[in-house]
């Protein structure tokens, strides 16, 4: 059987010498797997975040394949000196690696995928990066309710995420249990100017329901790379301090 | 009929870079039939490497020597460390004899999904020469690839602290004798993004 769709280079794994098992997610076919041949011409441009035309063959659907890749305009190479965008980048790539099942297609996580590596190039990655975890909750099927308050159904004043439903608190509600919920970032309801510490809140909502549901099945944790990007807003903190 | 003794040559001959079971099976039928010229000599070699290469202690080089001789070279300028990934680089950029610096063989970039973090890099041991030595200048020669980018970024961040005056890095962009047209769009970009004036 043989397809073609367009894809993103989630991970690189050595396959002998000249050959990479690369993991693709894909617009229609979601996160695939399969070889490839690697060569003088094509070794610049195989790495991760890399979005490329990809070709998948093999005789079963079960078997793992051969890719065959044709590069499409990427932007990867302008992120290889910002330590934070690359370490989003990374980030974004592990996360869906180790996350995404394969063979079941994500469209609407897809395009999201897509628009994060452009919005990488902006001054609002950031915060792109997050939403992109929020919206990797919810295709994984963790995601918050953040429409209304879980307790008294306001729609305003939501302030704090509950930990255990994942579903949002309004201020008065929250008062007594401050310290047990998470705190829920305005940019995470609306279009809003954003700050540091909104970005570390918004990273620290998302990784902690990654890390309880999403990971808690799997036999590796979090990505290093997305404690780097936590340690590199940290930083940011700190000089803006 | 193969013999067991020569099938397990042709075994492991096959296993080496660049060599399939059909080129294996050629080299060992080479050897076989040249024992004087090239098996012995390529027997005394082997034994010879084994017994006496080692992995240099400062700076992670593959010499007979430890200290190896490019760290053992007095006329070399100590205030500068090249950090590369692999002793392959480290021939490469001294093949060229264009930098009269130190070197720190890192052994490998981190990669976050196979597990390689930075206590499997020999990232102490520079970080050490750093503290002891009197280095003003670190050149970070990685590959520019996301994984060689972010191991140069954990390195930058480790060695300002340790107050290293310059940290530099490879440049990125059209290569010596390329041809524009047929660069792929990556080095385009960042050879756009790094020109200079004229």
């Amino acid at each position: 059987m043989e397809w073609s769709d367009t894809g993103i280079i989630l991970h690189v794994r050595p396959l002998g010498e000249a050959t990479v098992v690369l993991s693709l997610f894909t617009a229609e076919h979601g996160r695939c797997s399969g070889c490839f041949r690697l060569s003088k011409q094509n070794r610049s441009w195989v790495q991760l975040g890399q979005t490329v035309q990809a070709t998948w063959r093999a005789r079963l659907e079960t078997q793992l394949g051969q890719w065959r890749l044709e590069p499409n305009t990427s932007h990867v190479s302008l992120l290889l000196d910002h330590p934070g965008k690359l370490a989003a980048l990374s980030s974004a790539c592990s996360l869906c690696h180790l996350l995404l099942a394969e063979g079941h297609d994500y469209p609407q996580l897809f395009t999201q995928f897509q628009a994060l590596t452009l919005n990488l190039l902006t001054d609002d990655w950031a915060k792109a990066y997050v939403l992109f975890e929020k919206s990797l909750l919810t295709e994984l099927g963790y995601g918050l309710d953040l429409t209304q308050c879980a307790v008294t159904g306001v729609q305003e004043g939501l302030v704090a995420v509950s930990p255990k439903t994942g579903r949002a608190v309004c201020a008065d509600v929250s008062k007594p249990y401050e310290r047990k919920l998470l705190p829920l970032p305005l940019f995470f309801l609306k279009n809003s100017e954003i700050s540091l510490k909104d970005l570390n809140e918004g990273l620290h909502l998302t990784g902690y329901f990654l890390e309880r549901y999403a990971f808690s099945h799997l036999r590796v944790g979090m990505p290093p790379a997305r404690g780097r990007l936590l340690s590199y807003l940290d930083g940011q903190k700190e000089t803006a301090a | 009929m193969v013999s067991q003794e020569l099938q397990n040559l042709i075994q492991i001959l096959s296993k080496l870079p660049s060599l399939g079971p059909r080129s294996g099976r050629r080299m060992a039928l080479h050897l076989l039939k040249n024992q004087e010229t090239t098996l012995r000599q390529l027997i005394h070699a082997l034994g010879e490497v084994e017994a006496k290469v080692k992995t240099c202690s400062q700076c992670g080089n593959l010499d007979t020597l430890d200290p190896c001789q490019i760290c053992q070279d007095p006329k070399r300028d100590p205030s500068i460390i090249c950090v590369v990934e692999d002793v392959a680089d480290l021939w490469a950029i001294d093949k060229t004899a264009s930098f009269r610096g130190y070197y720190h063989v890192l052994g490998g970039t981190l990669s976050a999904l196979d597990g390689v973090g930075p206590e499997d890099l020999r990232i102490a041991g520079l970080l050490n020469r750093c503290r002891t030595g009197d280095v003003q200048e670190i050149i970070l020669a990685l590959n520019a690839t996301v994984d060689g980018q972010t191991t140069a970024h954990y390195l930058h961040e480790q060695l300002q602290a340790l107050e290293i005056s310059t940290i530099t890095s490879l440049a990125r962009g059209v290569p010596v004798g390329g041809e524009l047209d047929y660069l792929d769009d990556g080095t385009l970009t960042t050879a756009l993004a790094s020109r200079r004036v004229v």
